[in-house]
């Protein structure tokens, strides 16, 4: 990044393809829509190359580009909330009462190889609903933590709350996560083919 | 365990869990979790939820916009490398500002003053200045004031002789005519720059008293007081002033005689003859106010007598006279003005007028002459030399040649020095002279000659009765010699 800052170009590009995938999966886990995903990304990126002269030495550039990607998500949160849409995570109503799948469930996911398609129609719905139903904040720890691989200190500092708070969001987190898996028969063994045991 | 103590110890089983611990610190965890069911039941929970999780798969981030991203990262950085752009120097930062405000302010400035009423209001004020100094100032004659009267002139009541042959039908039309004209000078009036609603208020009344004679007169005398009341106002507002002010004197008794004030009476024949013949009619409109006694020269045409009449019947302010005396020259001026501007359109139509007033100038009313030289007798003690020369100045231009000689005598007898004596004496007997009093005029002359026989004034006195006592050879028709 300090590379950046001095005017080379190919830094940026190296910076860019480093961190691009888990910054997206970030996005992606947090929002729940992947156009929305791909624009929060993008904004993300442009939001680095503007405000790369206030970038400081002595923080990550993980840390503060995750930052960026989370205030980022945030606002986009707000906005849909704002919009009132149809969440893809929110609950089609079902008949008799139960209750319906998830607008995700219903659409085709595009990015999905055809090898894993069947894994992907039976487990990932289930884990995106899992972790679509936890709180914000507890979601974001986890992710973060989780999937992109921030300290718990450094996630204190993405979050810009303490880290005591941000273990007791992810024990939260793991509890829920836990709890919802159980309800949704994912119970966490997996097969020795790597494909987990729905009951 | 206490809750703070178990939560410690869940915090780092947490750390422990995501290899967050150090090694002396994972190396105690581990050991405390071979004799600790729960912890191990809770670092379980802890892996067992972070395996099933980690099935999520990772999504390969889109390319889409990425060479856009990194053309504008390129761009960045080139601009980054430039340097940053150099900041304008303070006075550079400081001018667009002030440029900007100055100009804002110097339009509100300019806005300001052309909302100012005193260059968006039409020029009234100017034409209410001119107007207003049109008494002092002789030259200024408003164009609007001259319109009625031209109007009125150029259509002027037809000659009483020939009213009086003419059928009724005639008279209506010609009535009909006034009256329009009379309502357009009405509307012109009111929309004009102001005077109007006194002169109106002023005609008005003199219309009231008019009407008598109006009456007795039918159609004739209705056809005749019509334009005099209604048409030329604003030519009566700049007469009746100079009359009134620069020489009440001379424009009261002599008024009705005066032939240089004929051109401003419009249709004068009609209303000299008029005049003429309601003279006996003059009691009946006594009562009016000084104000009403000069009236508009139209008026004053129609109501000589009535004017007289005023004039005779009204207490003489003598102290407003004289101090309005010092006002004669300008106002003489004005009103010898307008009556030259006004002659070469008024004489075509006058002339028929002309030779009444003639033989109206012969035969003064006695009694109303009487009375206003004891009234200019009062007045004149006040005045000096000067002053009395000047207002006899206004009377020869307005044609008053008894007022004239009178005044010239009465400055004679001022102590008048002795320069002063030789122009004074030189005039009298011009004006006795003018007058048909030869006797009086030679005598004038004479005293010229006595006085400074060398002097320019005794060689035009000289003149003057050589080309006399050629013209007393010839037969004179003299009028009555002056009492």
């Amino acid at each position: 990044m300090l590379a950046f800052q001095a005017g080379d170009a190919r830094a940026f590009e190296a910076l860019v393809r480093r961190h691009r995938t888990p910054v997206f999966n970030f996005i992606l886990r947090f929002v729940g829509q992947r156009a929305r995903a791909e624009d929060v990304l993008q904004e993300t990126w442009l939001k680095v190359v503007r405000s790369a002269g206030e970038y400081q030495a002595k923080a990550r550039f993980t840390t503060w580009v995750y930052t960026i990607a989370r205030n980022l998500c945030v606002d986009s949160a707000r906005k849909e909330s704002y919009r009132q849409a149809t969440s893809l995570e929110s609950p089609v109503s079902g008949v008799d009462g139960e209750e319906g799948r998830p607008l995700s469930e219903a659409l085709p996911d595009s990015g999905a190889s055809p090898e894993r398609g069947a894994y992907n129609a039976r487990l990932r719905p289930l884990l995106e609903r899992a972790l679509a139903s936890l709180p914000e904040e507890q979601r974001e720890v986890f992710i973060l933590r989780e999937y992109s691989g921030i300290p718990f200190k450094d996630i204190a500092d993405v979050t810009g709350v303490s880290e005591n708070t941000v273990k007791s969001r992810m024990r939260y987190a793991l509890d829920g996560l836990r709890r919802r898996l159980a309800e949704l028969g994912v119970d966490g063994d997996l097969a020795d083919d790597g494909r987990t045991v729905v009951g | 365990m206490k809750p703070q103590n178990l939560h410690a110890h869940e915090d780092r089983l947490l750390d422990f869990a995501y290899g967050e611990l150090p090694a002396p610190e994972a190396q105690v965890v581990e050991s405390h979790l071979q004799g600790c069911a729960r912890c191990t039941q809770a670092l379980d929970d802890i892996r067992g939820v972070r395996v099933t999780m980690s099935q999520l798969s990772e999504e390969s981030a889109p390319d889409a916009g990425l060479e856009s991203l990194l053309a504008y990262a390129q761009q960045s950085a080139r601009r980054a490398a430039a340097g940053p752009a150099p900041t304008p120097s303070r006075w550079r930062r400081w001018l667009l500002p002030v440029v900007g405000l100055a100009s804002v302010g110097t339009l509100g400035i300019l806005t300001l003053n052309a909302q100012s009423p005193e260059l968006t209001r039409p020029n009234l004020s100017a034409v209410e200045m001119q107007s207003s100094k049109a008494v002092p100032a002789p030259k200024p004659v408003p164009a609007p004031s001259v319109a009625p009267a031209q109007a009125v002139a150029e259509a002027p009541p037809p000659p009483a002789d020939t009213i009086g042959g003419a059928s009724d039908s005639r008279a209506k039309e010609a009535r009909k005519s006034r009256a329009e004209e009379s309502k357009r000078a009405e509307g012109w009036e009111m929309a004009g720059s102001g005077g109007g609603f006194g002169t109106r208020s002023r005609s008005d009344e003199l219309k009231s008293k008019v009407k008598p004679s109006a009456i007795m007169d039918g159609k004739q005398s209705a056809a005749k007081t019509e334009p005099a009341e209604k048409a030329p106002r604003e030519v009566s507002n700049l007469n009746e002033e100079a009359l009134a002010e620069g020489s009440p004197a001379l424009s009261q008794p002599a008024a009705p005689e005066s032939p240089p004030q004929e051109p401003l009476r419009l249709g004068g024949a009609l209303a000299k003859k008029e005049s003429v013949k309601d003279k006996d009619d003059a009691p009946s409109s006594k009562g009016g106010t000084w104000d009403e006694g000069p009236g508009a020269p139209a008026l004053e045409a129609v109501t000589e007598p009535m004017a007289q009449g005023v004039v005779a019947s009204a207490p003489a302010p003598s102290g407003s006279y004289a101090g309005r005396g010092g006002v004669a020259p300008p106002t003489g001026g004005a009103s010898d003005d307008f009556a030259q501007a006004s002659t070469p359109r008024a004489k075509s139509t006058m002339k028929p007028a002309k030779a009444p007033s003639r033989e109206q100038l012969s035969r003064p009313e006695p009694a109303a002459v009487r009375r206003a030289e004891s009234e200019a007798e009062d007045r004149s003690p006040g005045l000096s030399v000067a002053e009395l020369s000047l207002q006899a100045q206004a009377a020869n231009r307005t044609g008053d040649r008894d007022q004239e000689v009178r005044l010239l005598r009465l400055a004679l007898d001022s102590g008048a020095s002795s320069a002063e004596r030789l122009g004074l004496l030189t005039r009298l007997c011009d004006a006795e002279l003018a007058l048909g009093r030869r006797r009086e005029g030679l005598a004038a002359c004479n005293q010229v000659l006595t006085e400074a026989p060398g002097s320019s004034a005794a060689q035009a006195a000289r003149r003057r009765l050589s080309r006399e006592s050629v013209s007393v050879e010839t037969p004179a028709v003299d009028s009555q010699p002056a009492p």
